[in-house]
């Protein structure tokens, strides 16, 4: 292939990656906060294990785990274009609901848990980060596929 | 002299690749929502099952399986809006494919 026509077509890739690029519907995938969020997934199962003593003699976990999961919310709250994911955090946080936040709100208030019933709301739970991570492993991976595709093209 | 270009082609070839392409996108987002809808609904049916003889057992108490109810309520939601972001995907992924198909069709046709 003759260079000229090369470096023409790899100028119309790079163009219509920034076209593609400014007019996104919904965030690219992170990494990070795909590894965030599997990490939270097994330190809130971990820590609901917990539940089984008293809420005061965990106080440190909870506001450890707290605080982690606080840092990932606002790494997510500033990604563009990721309202879907932010509305999922605020549902599995909500102490109102029924998830993560409902309940760490049902232990404090209780003091301590039945064994079946924190079985049985890790399996909730674990399903609520699941969804999250499975958003977030279907977002279009931001290699610059049409780079890659181009380059595949015309070796 | 250079060869006029053939717009005309250009564009019939695009409008049959793109219903292609749009038709093996939806096609492909539709099978998977009702795979996962399916798969959905058969746990929560499992989860209600186990949850009832629990409590019947007195291994939950009315509360606790209440709580349980209400937390698939909210399973369900966030499975919704799951489904809405995995769409968002789709039509991205719809967007940049089809900025693909109009570069390699135009240069196929016209040959710079």
């Amino acid at each position: 292939m003759e260079l000229k026509h090369l470096m023409l077509r790899l100028g119309i890739v790079l163009l219509s990656i920034q076209i593609f690029s400014s007019c996104k519907t919904i965030s690219v995938f992170d990494q990070y906060a795909y590894t965030q969020s599997t990490a939270l997934k097994v330190d809130a199962l971990s820590l609901m294990d917990n539940a089984t003593t008293g809420f005061t003699a965990n106080t440190t976990e909870i506001e450890d785990f707290n605080l982690k999961i606080q840092k990932v919310y606002e790494y997510e709250k500033h990604r563009p274009k990721n309202e879907i994911t932010v509305k999922l955090w605020d549902i599995i946080m909500n102490p109102d609901k029924n998830l993560l936040g409902g309940f760490l709100a049902r232990w404090k208030q209780n003091n301590t848990l039945g064994k079946t019933f924190i079985n049985e709301a890790k399996i909730q739970v674990g399903e609520a980060f699941d969804i999250i991570v499975e958003l977030e492993s279907q977002k279009i991976k931001a290699s610059n596929e049409s780079v890659s595709n181009f380059l595949s093209n015309n070796k | 002299m250079r060869q006029a270009i053939d717009f005309t082609n250009i564009l019939d070839q695009l409008k049959t690749d793109i219903a292609d392409l749009a038709k093996t996108t939806m096609k492909g987002y539709i099978n998977d929502a009702k795979k996962d809808a399916q798969q959905f609904l058969l746990n929560m049916k499992d989860k209600l099952k186990r949850w009832t003889e629990l409590l019947a057992k007195g291994d939950l108490t009315t509360d606790e399986f209440v709580w349980l109810l209400s937390s698939q309520k909210d399973l369900v939601e966030m499975s919704a809006l799951k489904h809405a972001g995995v769409a968002a995907i789709r039509i991205d992924q719809f967007k940049s494919s089809l900025l693909n198909l109009i570069v390699d069709t135009v240069f196929d046709i016209v040959k710079v």
